[in-house]
């Protein structure tokens, strides 16, 4: 019982934070297709960020990549709440191992590449951690055969 | 018990669609371009004749652009400020002030070459080349080099932009621009201002020429 009070809390807080990462990655992939260009704010860092180089993966914004792993992620949550397969949190764990190594590349990029800070980017290497944090609690021990009984009931 | 569980499940996606569709039309609103609130900031600093100025000195419409030659944004809209200068020239004072932002190692260094070479008649000249490269500068060490090569591009005379580059005057009026937009309130670049009232809504590049336009009208 207890175990699955915490896959649902467990789906909650994948939920909640890839909504939150959603939301924040969509506004910059709006700007970026409106062409907006977020002006140079003092002291703290600029459009250099989002203008640079690195924005984009094939001319398609990294913004837009965020924005969809964030909705797949949260997708899989409410897939969870509406199926309770356990191997989607399985699914969302893994998910958010590649979540994790392109926040950290994108925070390195900022960091040491373009040396400047974008917030929202920042913001996103946030919820992407978390919701890493949060993977690792998904019970890795459960097999196939408690999906079943999922199922069956 | 079978109809309450697909009204549940059904209520789940819902929530989420309407979650996910909310969110995005709330964004989309955000960024979409609203009046421009002329009561917010004004510019405190009136303009003068050592200002870099272009366009009609009679024209109705002034604007006036706080700019910092090393920031991307800036020169993302520096076609745009040109394109507007160009189509309303008779209609439109372009009004150019140096904002360097302390982030940018170079940025006063191209100011000044930019006032040095606007001491020999070349300020706009220099002014175009700077943005137009500015990816060529903006992260390279020989930064100064590559401003040198662009007064002789320019045939400025060297002797004299040496001078210039080292006199106090041209700091001075950096400074007194910079002091200027502390006044009006800019804490960004490129701040804009139409016939002295901040343009706070600019979201896209398009923007700044329609706003323009409004005013012409």
């Amino acid at each position: 019982m207890s175990a699955k009070l915490s896959s649902k809390l467990i789906a909650g807080i994948f939920a909640l934070i890839s909504f939150v990462g959603f939301l924040d990655a969509t506004y910059l992939t709006i700007l970026h297709y409106r062409g907006a260009v977020p002006t140079c704010i003092i002291v703290h860092g600029c459009s250099n960020v989002t203008t640079s180089k690195f924005s984009t993966v094939a001319n398609i914004p990294v913004a837009l990549l965020g924005s969809l792993y964030y909705l797949t992620v949260l997708v899989l949550a409410v897939a969870y709440f509406d199926s309770k397969k356990e191997i989607i949190l399985k699914w969302i764990s893994q998910l958010t191992i590649i979540g994790l190594v392109a926040s950290a590349y994108f925070v390195f990029l900022q960091i040491f590449v373009i040396k400047y800070i974008c917030i929202y980017c920042m913001a996103s290497a946030t919820t992407s951690t978390l919701l890493f944090i949060t993977g690792r609690f998904v019970k890795p021990e459960k097999n196939a055969s408690d999906d079943l009984e999922t199922l069956a009931n | 018990m079978n109809i309450k569980r697909t009204l549940e499940k059904s209520a789940i996606w819902i929530v989420l669609a309407l979650a996910v569709g909310g969110g995005i039309w709330g964004l989309m609103q955000l960024g979409a371009p609203t009046a421009v609130d002329g009561n917010k900031t004004e510019l405190t600093e009136p303009i003068s004749a050592e200002d870099w100025t272009k366009g009609s000195v009679m024209a109705k419409v002034v604007l006036v652009e706080y700019s910092d030659f090393q920031c991307p944004a800036c020169a993302a809209y520096f076609p745009y400020v040109k394109q507007i200068s160009n189509k309303y020239s008779d209609k439109v004072l372009i009004v150019y002030k140096n904002y360097p932002l302390p982030q940018h190692q170079q940025s006063k260094l191209a100011a000044t070459y930019a006032e040095a070479a606007g001491n020999q008649g070349r300020f706009w000249e220099m002014h175009d080349k700077l943005f137009e490269n500015q990816d060529k500068w903006s992260d390279n060490n020989n930064a100064e080099e590559i401003f040198k090569g662009y007064a002789r591009e320019l045939g400025l005379n060297e002797t004299k932009l040496a001078e210039d580059i080292k006199s106090s005057a041209i700091e001075n009026k950096i400074e007194k621009d910079i002091d200027s937009g502390n006044k009006s309130g800019v804490d960004r670049t490129p701040t804009f201002f139409l016939n002295g009232k901040k343009l706070t809504e600019l979201q896209t590049l398009n923007d700044l020429e329609y706003y323009v336009s409004q005013a012409i009208k």
